[in-house]
């Protein structure tokens, strides 16, 4: 068979997408290689459900929103994987490919060891990055544990589709609510663990924004319960 | 054999449904319908709901074909809902619980809504959105209860879609989202809306308040209002949609059940059923007779509690506006 030239270069500069690692709600995850290196191809296909005018208007937003808070990310030394190409119009993102367990099954595992410190301390770490991101103003929009992966030590974030940019702390409680309610959800046994990942956000925060941020959550926690049902 | 009667009135539907072994025996109901650019308010339901019960009573057991000996418990709706409407349908059920001499099943509407989803498709353990009037969530089963993954953080989707046709003032018979859904199917400019999702929430309010301000406006420059119903369904299903599947690719499941009001939207099961396709689940769903609140889902729901021994005393049969989803402890499944 012929090799591309590309190929034939030699391995360094080898590109390929390879096999599906998971379909998302927006797009198609596959594992392969960047000039070498592992990857994981993200594209967002076409969704048929939604008429075309949306399904663009909503891939392209949502692309340079990705790519626009992994590089503000990686500039201030959080840590999320490295862009190595955007393509808006093949709709396609490839960045690295982090190597480790996400946190939801980090989390399951140590579950089922009955593993109480490990737990406590993973939570914490996740409380810490999310601070970190606040902290250059960025609203991650889809904070869940299967979006974090624990890897060399740290915690990775993931997908970031749906962020945003603010300074705002109704947007950042409401980000720490999003996760809350994921969370409650995903690991039903853990709820009372949860509080350790908001001591870790408010040690990583000044004092001053951090009575403002619990005033913030209880108020959107409120919000959330306390909605009417009529109509 | 377990044979149980439920009654349903936590908004405009009043019904009374028989169900035995899953299988649905009867299932009358009757709509309070409000005149053009009018919502229903509770008092006044309450009042519809006390005038028609007897009847619709008498003509579930005269379905059914049973005698009130048959029956092994009586279930109601305890909320949540509309207090008065809840309060004027409960009263009856204590009341003929005593009469017959049967237990009392205080069933939670939303868990009524998913247990006849279940029951009518045959969905396993379905990833669930529930779109109604008063409700806007997707629920997934875990660990002894259904949990709430996403839902509305301000208004119910039925809500928005209520008040807008009071814009238009649409006809609210059959229903508002009926005559929204028909006047979509003319629709063909598509109008750009705010379309608010955060992570597997959604937001109607600020949609609703911009057709509000704009909709005389956007008729004037020559859009239809075929055009607005259809971009409002659009854009208020593809936010939907988009996040009953981020519940999907998060918890893995593979199978997806639409219950509630809204659910009986040809379009919404359409896109919904594109979403399952696109990656290899399943939808199920189901037609007028139960998307719609009936009596049969909250006898189906009673069943299930009557083999589970989950009985409510009339000292605390009293009815809650506010009883979320997730507060039901679902001792009948594994």
């Amino acid at each position: 068979m012929m090799k591309t030239s590309r190929e034939r270069t030699g391995e360094k500069w080898l590109t390929e997408r390879k096999s599906l690692l998971m379909q998302g709600a927006e797009a198609r995850v596959f594992e392969g290689t960047f000039c070498g290196r592992k990857a994981v191809f993200k594209e967002r296909f076409r969704k048929n459900y939604r008429i075309r005018q949306l399904d663009d208007h909503l891939t392209k937003e949502r692309m340079k929103n990705e790519a626009r808070s992994l590089s503000r990310c990686q500039m201030a030394g959080i840590p999320v994987p490295a862009i190595y190409e955007a393509d808006l119009f093949n709709r396609r993102l490839i960045t690295a490919k982090i190597e480790g367990l996400t946190v939801k099954r980090l989390l399951k595992e140590a579950e089922d060891q009955g593993d109480l410190s490990k737990i406590d301390n993973i939570l914490y770490q996740v409380g810490q990055g999310i601070a970190k991101l606040h902290g250059i103003n960025i609203i991650h929009g889809d904070l869940t544990t299967s979006n974090m992966i624990f890897s060399d030590g740290k915690i990775f974030l993931l997908d970031f589709g749906l962020s945003s940019s603010s300074d705002k702390v109704e947007e950042k409680a409401v980000d720490l609510y999003v996760l809350e309610r994921a969370f409650g959800s995903t690991h039903p046994n853990l709820n009372l663990r949860y509080p350790h990942a908001i001591e870790g956000y408010l040690h990583s925060v000044g004092k001053k924004s951090r009575s403002a941020l619990l005033k913030k959550l209880d108020e959107v926690r409120l919000r959330g319960r306390k909605r009417s049902m009529e109509g | 054999m377990v044979c149980v009667i439920g009654f349903e009135g936590s908004a405009n539907k009043l019904g009374v449904g028989i169900v035995r072994d899953g299988e649905v025996l009867a299932n009358p109901r009757v709509t309070y319908v409000t005149p053009p650019g009018e919502g229903f308010k509770p008092g006044p339901t309450a009042k519809h709901h006390r005038e028609h019960i007897i009847e619709v009573l008498r003509k579930c057991l005269d379905e059914a074909k049973i005698s009130p000996s048959e029956i092994d418990a009586v279930s109601f709706t305890q909320g949540p809902g509309m207090g008065a409407p809840l309060v004027s349908v409960a009263v009856v059920a204590r009341t003929v619980a005593q009469l017959w001499n049967k237990p009392l099943i205080g069933v939670n509407h939303c868990v009524g809504h998913i247990e006849m989803g279940r029951l009518i498709t045959g969905a396993d353990n379905p990833t669930v959105l529930y779109v109604s009037g008063g409700n806007t969530q997707v629920i997934a089963y875990a660990a002894r209860r259904y949990r709430i993954f996403g839902e509305t953080i301000d208004i119910a989707i039925g809500n928005c879609l209520d008040r807008f046709a009071r814009v238009l003032k649409l006809s609210n018979d059959p229903s508002p989202g009926y005559n929204i859904e028909q006047m979509a199917k003319n629709g063909k400019k598509f109008v750009p809306l705010p379309y608010v999702v955060k992570g597997m929430d959604v937001s109607f309010s600020g949609l609703l308040s911009f057709l509000e301000e704009r909709t005389d406006k956007l008729l004037k420059e020559g859009y239809t209002a075929g055009d607005l119903c259809m971009s409002l369904q659009e854009t208020m299903f593809s936010m939907l949609i988009e996040t009953t599947e981020r519940a999907m690719a998060h918890t893995g499941s593979q199978e997806v059940l639409i219950v509630g009001g809204v659910g009986c939207n040809k379009r919404l099961q359409e896109m919904m059923g594109i979403m399952a396709e696109e990656r290899g689940a399943k939808l199920f769903a189901t037609d007028m007779r139960f998307c719609i609140d009936n009596g049969a889902m909250i006898a189906q729901a009673g069943c299930r509690m009557f083999e589970a021994g989950m009985f409510t005393g009339i000292e605390n049969s009293s009815i809650t506006q506010r009883f979320r989803t997730d507060e039901v402890e679902v001792k009948w499944r594994d």
